[in-house]
């Protein structure tokens, strides 16, 4: 007996065709998965290809599920493999995986063909009552299904985020090295000077007190820009590239600490600002008869505050001498002292933040002065300014 | 007689020993099957049981129920291996003239009923040994083949130790299988009351003959056996070895010494008969699954952990099994997939 009879052989072909239709299906698992490692790959690398990185992308996907599925639907079935598939899916206790052994001996043993019968017979049966399942293999999807997320991720996050930078290291020594030091270079003076030239003092002549604050060196408690300047200039290494990595890294600090809001500047302004709009109310008035005298000693209070608050003595001063002035009753150099200070006090704070008001500051533009007779009989010019910028 | 009317006619021999054995023994269905399974594949027995539970009546109600010729040896430590082989004596002719004759023992039968086996000394076990696989004996120079069908039952005490000789692993070989016979549930302790303590007399009544025996023993070596089903007796009987790659952990902790090919080919034989019992032409690995204890149990020799544990070689062989199943299982699913 060296032939497999048909009723054996039809029974392996299906379950073969059905191992085929699962390899195919894990193959192409397999093959896609690879597939999306290398579309990531490509678009991970869209910076050199360019636009066409996203249809490369999707054909390796494409390509590799396919190439994967065919692989896998081509690899050979042993048929002995498909008997015993059988064999344990229909309880046949391995009579078709014997029967098929048996029926291809070149010399079979006298049971032989009393053992295939059986067996065909078994296969009949189960034929004819419909036992026979479409599925002897349980389908169970590969491990790299379970992984399939990953690169397909990777790849949807790579397609949508801008090219990726290109690595400099290999260029060392080329022309291309030099360009993004020249850029950093650029930015870093650039900035510097937006930042603003108080800000900034030369390398070559530092105050005679950093050298010692980076001896001591304490760390910074505070966002204070020049403290962290003064220390990051002072400790420059000779490398020039990590000078500028300093740099810029102190001008990411500096930018942050600018962008941060001046509560103080605005509360001062503001106020003054108030108070400048109070005095104007008050000289829209017509007469010192329709003026409010509690409203005058008011304004001139609060300015005498603001300016002691600010450590402006003369202000203070002026205010004082304004309100002596009311209440003697000298309304209308009370209210020429009240209209001059707040424009004035208001332009030299914008002029210098950090510094009380002072005369003569050059920012400020004297259109005109305004003499005030004192109560001790000395005279005192108070510029009447508009603020230039 | 063609194949199909041979296979027939096994099986309704079978059928009808198993029948007249149930008359006389109650319950033991594995002991009665396991016995019959080895006496049809041409095999040995080792029953291990405690005293009065039926091993020796098993043993002659299937010598009663078989036309063959049965002897009974009760070991002890002063029995000779003369008393077992026989020996030759000076008898006198008619004419006067004298010579020797050699006087069979009761080794030469069909069926050997060795009773406490292990009550011997190894001096009077090794005819036994050779006779149970060489199927002679030697006497006084002259090899002396012995009757077929031979099939040796050996009983042996478990409990009692004193004064015993253990079987040597190498005579254990010998044994197709080793079963242990258990002590009878509830119901089959009422129905040996029931039969023993009556008046009513049980006979058996002869089924088979010797020739009979022989034709089956023939026949069942004609079961085909797939490769994949070939290779799953051979796994086993590797798994046993600790210094094989694919032994499981429990053999590899607790064996010192594995079974001897003798247990693959105990292992197949033992399956076909199986196989051909169910009505099967061919060897399943549920076959092998089933005789694994009793063919591999009394091959498998425990380490000293083994021992100090408390390890059965029972639980060893069922771990045996369970791998073995599970890497075949893994196997085919690997060449499917």
């Amino acid at each position: 007996m060296n032939a497999v009879p048909p009723a054996l052989l039809k029974l392996l072909q299906g379950i073969a065709a059905e191992i085929r239709v699962l390899r195919a299906t894990r193959g192409a698992w397999r093959g896609g998965f690879w597939g999306a490692v290398a579309a990531a790959g490509v678009l991970a690398a869209k910076g050199w290809i360019g636009d066409a990185a996203t249809i490369i992308a999707i054909a390796a996907l494409l390509f590799g599920a396919l190439i994967g599925a065919v692989l896998g639907a081509l690899r050979k079935i042993p048929l002995g493999t498909a008997a015993r598939l059988a064999d344990r899916a229909y309880a046949l206790q391995d009579r078709v995986a014997t029967a098929l052994e048996s029926a291809s001996a070149r010399e079979p043993a006298m049971l032989v063909q009393a053992q295939v019968a059986d067996a065909l017979a078994r296969i009949e049966a189960l034929r004819a009552g419909g036992a026979l399942r479409s599925h002897v293999l349980e389908h169970q999807l590969p491990r790299e299904a379970s992984w399939m997320f990953a690169p397909l991720l990777a790849a949807l996050m790579l397609s949508l985020s801008p090219p990726l930078a290109v690595g400099t290291s290999w260029l060392q020594g080329g022309q291309g090295a030099k360009q993004p030091e020249e850029r950093s270079s650029v930015s870093f003076v650039e900035r510097l000077k937006m930042f603003g030239a108080g800000m900034l003092r030369p390398k070559a002549a530092p105050e005679p007190d950093t050298a010692q604050r980076d001896a001591q060196d304490p760390p910074p408690a505070t966002n204070d820009a020049t403290e962290f300047k003064d220390r990051t200039m002072g400790k420059q290494p000779g490398d020039f590239s990590s000078f500028v990595k300093k740099g810029d890294d102190r001008l990411k600090v500096l930018e942050r600490a600018d962008a941060l809001p001046d509560l103080q500047s605005d509360f001062a302004s503001s106020n003054v600002r108030s108070l400048q709009q109070r005095a104007k109310e008050l000289a829209a008035a017509k007469g010192t008869n329709q003026m409010s005298a509690a409203k005058l000693n008011q304004v001139l209070r609060e300015l005498e505050r603001m300016g002691r608050k600010a450590g402006d003595e003369n202000m203070s001063e002026e205010m004082r001498q304004a309100m002596q002035m009311a209440e003697d009753g000298n309304f209308d150099e009370a209210m020429e002292s009240m209209q001059d200070v707040p424009p004035t006090w208001a332009c030299t704070r914008r002029a210098d933040p950090l510094r009380a008001p002072a005369t003569g500051t050059g920012a400020c533009r004297l259109p005109r002065t305004t003499s005030i007779r004192r109560a001790t009989g000395t005279l005192r010019s108070w510029p009447i300014m508009t603020a230039t910028g | 007689m063609n194949r199909e009317s041979r296979v027939e006619a096994f099986t309704g021999a079978y059928a009808a020993l198993r029948a007249e054995i149930d008359k006389v023994i109650v319950g033991h269905d594995d002991i009665i099957t396991g016995v019959l399974t080895a006496m049809l594949a041409g095999g040995h027995v080792l029953l291990e049981g405690a005293p009065g539970l039926g091993k020796t009546l098993l043993v002659k109600t299937l010598a009663e129920s078989m036309d063959l010729t049965f002897s009974r040896i009760q070991f002890t430590p002063d029995l000779m291996p003369a008393d077992i082989v026989g020996t030759n004596v000076m008898v006198q002719d008619n004419e006067g003239g004298r010579h020797f004759q050699f006087q069979t023992g009761p080794i030469f039968a069909n069926i050997l009923l060795a009773d406490e086996i292990n009550r011997a000394t190894p001096k009077t076990q090794s005819p036994l040994l050779e006779g149970m696989q060489e199927k002679s004996v030697t006497v006084g120079g002259h090899s002396r083949p012995l009757p077929k069908p031979f099939f040796v039952l050996a009983t042996q005490n478990p409990i009692e130790m004193e004064g015993t000789y253990p079987l040597p692993e190498a005579q254990l070989d010998r044994f197709l299988f080793k079963l242990k016979v258990r002590y009878p549930q509830m119901e089959e302790l009422n129905a040996i009351i029931d039969r023993t303590t009556r008046t009513d007399v049980v006979t058996v009544q002869r089924v088979m003959d010797g020739a009979a025996v022989l034709d089956f023993q023939a026949l069942i070596r004609e079961v085909p056996v797939a490769a994949h089903v070939r290779d799953f007796a051979s796994r086993l009987v590797m798994a046993t070895h600790p210094q094989w790659e694919g032994a499981p952990d429990a053999t590899k902790r607790f064996v010192r010494y594995g079974a001897s090919p003798r247990a693959a080919q105990a292992l197949v034989l033992g399956a076909k008969v199986r196989a051909l019992v169910q009505g099967r032409y061919n060897v399943s690995t549920d076959d092998l699954r089933a005789l694994a204890a009793p063919s591999l149990r009394h091959r498998i020799l425990l380490n000293f952990a083994g021992e100090s544990e408390g390890m059965d070689t029972d639980r060893v062989v069922a771990e045996i099994v369970a791998s073995v199943v599970d890497a075949s299982a893994r196997a085919v699913e690997a060449a499917a997939v």
